[in-house]
């Protein structure tokens, strides 16, 4: 009964925040087109909250690939030049899919979808 | 049952610590030389404590402490976590009276075997700052790359190449030129923090909109001048050259590949797609300013040359940790695509090569030099042309506490003969003075005059030549001189395509 419950808040809490854990049939692999300040704005703050962290993107992120990868960014230092070593680790990935006429940003490390917005995008012609 | 309880005493006095340093600022903690606590007792107890919430509402973890506690977490983080830890000196954290003359300590003072530093990569900055370089292929600067020749004074800064259209272009400035100030700080003899600050902010930008001036040599020209550039967002290109060159003795692919960030992977990746549909006999790999980043793309590198008969069930690495760190399975030879944007799981293309050109210049680091210590592993031929790279088989876990992050050496790599041990890096065999791990190929000085991919084009050329030969038609230069070389010519501009990934060049030798 318990567990019932706890599902339906879940599932409630879910629908509210246009988020889902799992994918509608058939999604495909998209990109944006053409920017707007809102479209950043929006993958910014979901990006950003979910890898709780700041993150910086511009109107190139999915215009080229319907994944993407948050990571530093190369910094150089006077002291030792190219700042870093070898990374073993997988950085957080972000795909752009569509449902219909729906964009979705999907967090693959926790398989966390949202509903975007104010993001207009396409099939990825590659896929 | 006696570990229990030897846990259990020790977590009392732990938090009868905790209690005692807790109250009123005090930090009553011993020192007992070679004895070191859980560095979690010390973690985020801070001089000043960051208060309030980062920018995405977080409360920060911040307590307030001291700065001998913070150095206290120094001295344990390292004992754990540090390579070499059994080489630090422990010395009294109380004796220091800031983190960031303590944290310089931390670190072993052995040399390498050509009397250099063992250890050149340990530093730290501003936890703000390190998180400002969360992005996605993309960098917040001018549009250039760094080539720095000598990082200790005298320093030698130049321009790597710049991109069309991004702020460096539009100041005419180009391959080659020799930046002499930053912002009115001496680049070729600063030595203090402060001064050292100024330059790296002008160097490496974390935002957009930031002006820095510059005073700057053009290639070949007597004469100074000064330009101010403003930072904006650069969308990043991993392969800046993607061609076939037609010989004689069979097709070389030349490919200028930049860095192993994982958004490169796409861009790698329909690379050799397009040299695998070319009849490739050789590969020119021009890794000369790529400084490294993810190994997992090193690895697929690595399998992209050698192929599936040479790699299947080789590693590619096994990393190593300090012996409190439990290793973990090797890295093989990554046969499917998925360690960076691309679609996961999907055949990598290969050219089945026994041996590979390799391009490379003291700029040449990290997952880069994986590749070619990777590729010796399994008895592929590497051929290097042009200087000793980096040394930097390292890796780092960057680590938060009280607002600073620190980078300190975790970890290195062994190939599949067991060996990893350059942190004089790799030298073309002819290369004079000191040399780091001696492979074929031929000691070549970087040419500013000419563009990636021009048959001219000093490295490219002696590649070529090696190849025909077998023989290094250019003179040995010792490294001392590769740093000051430079040749009589107008700056260039290097022609980056804007869209690599949509076309191969073909052209005859």
């Amino acid at each position: 009964m318990m567990y019932k419950k706890a599902i339906l808040v879940l599932l409630s809490a879910l629908a509210l925040s246009g988020c889902k854990t799992i994918g509608a049939a058939n999604p495909i692999d998209a990109l944006i087109p053409s920017h707007t300040e809102d479209s950043i704005k929006e993958l910014t703050d979901i990006i950003s909250k979910a890898v709780n962290k700041p993150v910086k993107l511009t109107e190139f992120a999915f215009t080229k690939n319907s994944r993407i990868a948050i990571e530093p960014s190369n910094s150089f230092d006077i002291r030792f030049g190219e700042i870093g070593g070898k990374q073993i680790e997988k950085p957080p990935m972000f795909r752009l899919t569509l449902e219909g006429d729906q964009c979705w940003l999907n967090f693959e490390e926790t398989g966390q979808s949202w509903r975007l917005k104010t993001v207009k995008c396409v099939a990825n012609a590659k896929d | 049952m006696k570990k229990q309880l030897s846990y259990s005493l020790m977590a009392v006095a732990s938090a009868a610590l905790i209690a005692l340093s807790g109250c009123g600022g005090s930090d009553a903690v011993q020192w007992n030389e070679g004895v070191f606590e859980s560095s979690e007792e010390f973690k985020n107890r801070c001089q000043v404590p960051r208060s309030g919430s980062d920018i995405l509402g977080n409360t920060f973890p911040d307590v307030q402490g001291s700065t001998l506690l913070e150095n206290n977490w120094l001295r344990s983080w390292s004992n754990e976590t540090y390579l070499w830890y059994n080489e630090i000196i422990d010395q009294n954290p109380a004796n220091f009276s800031d983190t960031e003359s303590y944290f310089d300590v931390l670190k072993t003072q052995e040399l390498t075997p050509n009397g250099n530093a063992k250890d050149n990569f340990h530093f730290s900055q501003s936890t703000e700052s390190y998180l400002q370089r969360s992005q996605s292929g993309v960098s917040f600067g001018y549009g250039l790359q760094w080539a720095l020749i000598s990082s200790t004074p005298p320093r030698e800064l130049r321009v790597a190449f710049s991109q069309p259209n991004g702020a460096a272009a539009a100041v005419n400035l180009f391959r080659g030129a020799e930046v002499l100030e930053i912002d009115g700080v001496d680049v070729i003899n600063a030595n203090s923090e402060s001064d050292l600050a100024i330059l790296n902010a002008g160097i490496s930008p974390s935002s957009e909109g930031e002006t820095h001036t510059f005073l700057v040599r053009d290639l070949g020209a007597t004469e100074t001048r000064t330009v101010t550039m403003t930072s904006g967002a650069v969308a990043e290109s991993a392969i800046l050259a993607n061609d076939v060159i037609q010989t004689s003795s069979g097709n070389v692919g030349y490919v200028v590949y930049n860095t192993f960030q994982a958004f490169s992977e796409v861009e790698l990746i329909d690379a050799f797609n397009q040299l695998e549909s070319q009849d490739i006999q050789d590969l020119v790999l021009d890794l000369r300013y790529n400084g490294g980043g993810r190994l997992f793309i090193a690895s697929e590198l690595g399998y992209m040359i050698a192929g599936p008969t040479q790699t299947e069930g080789q590693t590619f690495e096994q990393i190593v940790y300090n012996d409190k760190i439990a290793p973990e399975d090797p890295v093989p030879f990554f046969s499917l695509s998925g360690a960076g944007n691309a679609t996961p799981g999907v055949p990598l293309p290969s050219l089945n090569l026994s041996r590979v050109f390799i391009l490379t210049t003291g700029s040449t680091c990290s997952a880069s030099e994986a590749v070619i210590n990777g590729l010796r592993g399994i008895d592929v031929e590497v051929i290097l042309i042009g200087d000793t790279t980096c040394g930097k088989p390292y890796g780092f876990f960057p680590t938060d506490n009280c607002g600073t992050t620190y980078f300190t050496i975790q970890l290195t790599g062994v190939n599949a003969k067991g060996f990893g041990e350059y942190p004089d890096g790799f030298s073309p065999e002819n290369t004079q003075g000191s040399l780091g791990v001696v492979v074929p190929g031929c000691s070549v000085a970087d040419d500013f005059n000419h563009a990636f991919g021009d048959l001219d084009e000093a490295l490219l050329n002696q590649a070529l030549q090696f190849r025909e030969t077998g023989t290094c038609s250019a003179p040995a230069i010792a490294k001392s001189n590769l740093q000051t070389a430079e040749k009589q010519a107008n700056g260039l501009e290097i022609k980056v395509d804007s869209d690599p990934l949509g076309k191969i060049m073909i052209r005859s030798k």
